[in-house]
């Protein structure tokens, strides 16, 4: 199959690489980039387990091929820690047990990132629509949204917070 | 005894902990088996049976196997000379890996492709040709 040149920025770095047309997002994205932190839960987007963020909307990368992406500005869980820094959703997700297994929680985290971005401050029913997309058989979703609230006051903080040079 | 007093006694009893496992499942560090990659790894897909109770006549490879990057295509007859196409369960009884001669129920697994990566082996999957009665 004829194979097709794409360029993306992902997590702030410039790829470019030949793709059949009929590869998908997710699997260029684990198989190709070696990014496995996005997981493919049920390929068949009701699970979110592979939501990665383009350019600024939520996507679940495996019902959207990787040619349609040509040109984006992806972001993955790899790409939310910034300087060995977690950002406010990994935090919030490890100090509200938001996780257990973690399967689910690499799409849950970018979710979240876009969700607090879109919303940020949102209410308890807003975020369990928010984070509808999302499932997790774990944890019966109420750490899922107390993390998602405690990285939401972070957030909120942090952008009061003063610039200082 | 007051409420600091009694938690310094306890030692930690009681007490949340924050899981050390976190750091890398919220990192999409979790290295699950799907994530693992090693050299030579080769991709496995299955053929399944559109019917629920059938008698496998024939399965035909060849156009499988002429895809390039096709590696191989596997029934129930190659694996009975390494009496390996009955195998036992957890449960304690024996079950068929691939179908064996009969298919038992609708998406029974009658052969699998192994190919240089996954949509190569979907494909031989598609050029598999069983016929059923």
């Amino acid at each position: 199959m004829s194979k097709k040149i794409i360029s993306m920025n992902i997590n702030g770095k410039k790829v470019e690489e030949a793709v059949e047309p009929r590869t998908l997002l997710i699997h260029f994205l684990r198989e190709k980039m070696n990014l496995t932190g996005a997981h493919i839960g049920c390929e068949t987007s009701h699970c979110g387990a592979c939501t990665v963020d383009i350019d600024g909307e939520s996507v679940k990368s495996c019902t959207c091929f990787a040619v349609q992406c040509d040109g984006s500005d992806v972001v993955t869980v790899e790409g939310l820690a910034q300087g060995g820094v977690l950002h406010a959703v990994q935090e919030g997700f490890y100090q509200e047990h938001g996780l257990q297994c973690g399967f689910c929680t690499p799409g849950m985290l970018t979710r979240a990132y876009r969700f607090l971005q879109d919303n940020p401050n949102p209410t308890e029913d807003e975020i369990r629509v928010g984070m509808s997309g999302n499932l997790c058989r774990c944890t019966g979703y109420q750490n899922i949204v107390k993390a998602v609230q405690y990285a939401a006051k972070k957030l909120r903080e942090d952008a009061q917070k003063p610039v200082t040079a | 005894m007051n409420a600091p007093d009694r938690k310094a006694a306890l030692q930690g009893m009681g007490d949340s902990r924050l899981r050390k496992e976190d750091a890398r499942f919220i990192q999409g560090k979790g290295n699950y088996v799907d994530d693992i990659k090693l050299p030579g790894m080769v991709h496995m897909d299955i053929v399944r049976s559109p019917l629920a109770h059938a008698r496998i006549k024939k399965i035909n490879k060849e156009k499988a196997l002429a895809i390039p990057g096709v590696i191989a295509v596997l029934t129930a007859d190659d694996l009975k000379p390494l009496k390996l196409h009955w195998m036992p369960t957890l449960a304690g009884d024996v079950a068929a890996v691939l179908a064996d001669e009969k298919v038992h129920f609708q998406m029974h697994e009658v052969a699998v492709v192994l190919a240089d990566d996954r949509y190569i082996a979907a494909d031989g999957v598609e050029a598999v040709e069983v016929e059923y009665e």
